[in-house]
């Protein structure tokens, strides 16, 4: 596209490195609209205000100054001269798998719980703001209809819990003792940081994606085969046909029930809309089943049902109808090719 | 409370005599700012915990041993980078470049002028959804203020990819912003050029 190649002598121009010739070129194709000059314009805004991006980043200075003292006080012992040194200290942050642990079944973790500690039970009966902060400084978000166990202190060579239904995970990193989340289909042993474990009763699947950091899936019959997943992946485990589906998700909407954002990218509309039937729990009617390919490209953060579908809508130009509160109706429309 | 008074200098010169209340107050006061750094250019905000711990880790490790000079927060701010850097050259993957993503607003109705924070809150978004590789050349260019050769080489790519990779974030991006550009928001923009 024409476009391409002015926004790239533009890109030149604002950085200091255009040629006499380019510029001329630029300024005579400015000059020749004002949709041009409206170009420009919007580029230079986009450059100007790119360079005051900035994020968000929310941080509990305790939690993390007592994990640097850990470390820092693991290393001094593993450097100090007077100690008799037992087990050898591995850097703790290198992201590489540690020793996996090959389970072959699910009775080997069970055999663990012979132990006197009390267990803990929550049920959420709706997804839950707050996380539970569990001993070791893990904290788990729960979804709605889920109930989750664990112990008051974590004692032996792994930190275990169970699962039922659908909880977001970030745990606290220990690579001398593994975290490993059990649930009625399989095992979920944590390498890295952030994750998500969909395991409902009634449903033969268990499904695991991870957010942030390596995670390691096992599965308590059957297949015992072992998948190893890092940031983005997704894999979901029949444990009717007892075979494995990988596949990747950067969207992250696997989460949206706790970050409240939904993003799309190049996304089938069809399968966007059952995205949001899910996340806002109604029912969405597209009539014309010609467009259930159209691609949709956006991102909605923490915004209502009728604002998403009009905004849905009005990419496609579409009418969207209410029945009520529960069954919408998005009507006509076409395809937009950019 | 007493910390807000006392220079990184002499906070720096206290560590390296041990004194961890002064460690502490150090990491107070930029360990945020250390993990913001990060998740700008990366958007990954568990590499910037990992190279924030580092960074303190091996500050109190070699204590006695370094001598900052310059700005405490340069120092910081460039140390914290290098390390990203480190952990993303050992890693294999940036996820998918093929992505366009729009912005969408919320009201469709009237084409509003936004005030300066809004759009700046639009930009932010579009360039939270740049595809990885071309947000990091975007972010690095501008908030790190990095030439196109230390770019190319901290991403071990090359500058041709730079140029394009930025043509690219000024494509997404200046349609993020397109909608919200009317004449009379133009008006005022160019007298922010100007001034």
């Amino acid at each position: 596209m024409k476009e391409d190649l002015y926004i790239s002598l533009l890109y030149k121009r604002l950085s200091g490195q255009i040629s006499a010739e380019e510029a001329a070129d630029l300024d005579a194709w400015m000059g020749q609209s004002a949709d041009n000059k409206q170009i420009v314009k919007s580029v230079k805004q986009a450059w100007d205000m790119g360079a005051r991006y900035t994020t968000e980043v929310d941080v509990d200075l305790d939690s993390d100054y007592a994990e640097l003292q850990s470390k820092i006080k693991a290393d001094e012992s593993a450097n100090s001269p007077k100690e008799v040194k037992v087990r050898k200290m591995v850097p703790v942050w290198r992201i590489a798998a540690a020793v996996l642990l090959v389970l072959v079944a699910g009775f080997l973790i069970r055999n663990q719980f012979v132990s006197s500690v009390n267990w803990n039970e929550v049920t959420a009966t709706v997804a839950k703001k707050e996380a539970i902060q569990l001993a070791d400084g893990t904290k788990v978000w729960l979804n709605e209809g889920s109930s989750f166990s664990y112990p008051e202190q974590f004692k032996g060579a792994t930190r275990t819990v169970k699962l039922n239904g659908e909880a977001f995970f970030e745990v606290a990193r220990d690579e001398s003792t593994p975290f490993i989340v059990e649930s009625s289909k399989g095992m979920v042993e944590v390498l890295g940081t952030s994750f998500n474990v969909i395991d409902r009763e009634g449903e033969d699947d268990l499904a695991v994606q991870v957010i942030s950091g390596k995670v390691g899936v096992y599965f308590a019959e059957g297949s015992e085969e072992l998948a190893i997943l890092i940031k983005n992946e997704k894999v979901v485990y029949s444990s009717k046909t007892k075979t494995l589906k990988r596949s990747i998700d950067d969207s992250q909407n696997a989460i949206a029930w706790k970050t409240k954002k939904l993003r799309f990218r190049d996304t089938p509309l069809s399968d966007a809309i059952e995205t949001i039937e899910t996340f806002y729990k109604v029912h969405v009617d597209l009539e014309n089943k010609e467009l259930k390919n159209c691609t949709l490209n956006s991102n909605f953060n923490n915004l209502d049902i009728q604002a998403v579908l009009e905004s849905v809508s009005d990419v496609f130009d579409m009418e969207l109808k209410k029945q009520n509160n529960f069954n919408y109706e998005l009507k006509g429309g076409r395809c937009n090719n950019e | 409370m007493q910390s807000q008074s006392i220079t990184d200098q002499q906070l720096w010169t206290k560590v390296s005599q041990d004194d961890e209340k002064a460690f502490r107050t150090l990491f107070d006061r930029y360990y945020h700012y250390v993990l913001v750094t990060v998740v700008n250019v990366t958007g990954d905000q568990t590499l910037a915990k990992d190279a924030a711990q580092e960074v303190f880790f091996e500050l109190w490790k070699k204590r006695q041993q370094v001598n900052i000079q310059s700005d405490f927060k340069s120092y910081l701010r460039r140390s914290v980078l290098n390390r990203a850097f480190n952990h993303i050259k050992s890693r294999s993957r940036f996820t998918s470049d093929d992505a366009i993503v729009h912005q969408v607003n919320t009201d469709h109705s009237v084409q509003k002028e936004l005030e300066k924070e809004d759009l700046q809150q639009i930009i932010n978004s579009a360039i939270d959804g740049l595809p990885e590789r071309c947000r990091m050349v975007f972010t690095l260019c501008r908030l790190e203020d990095m030439s196109h050769k230390e770019i190319a080489a901290k991403m071990d790519i090359s500058t041709k990819t730079v140029e394009h990779q930025m043509t690219k974030a000024l494509k997404i991006l200046r349609q993020a912003v397109a909608p919200y550009i009317s004449k009379g928001m133009s008006f005022m923009l160019l007298l922010e050029f100007l001034s």
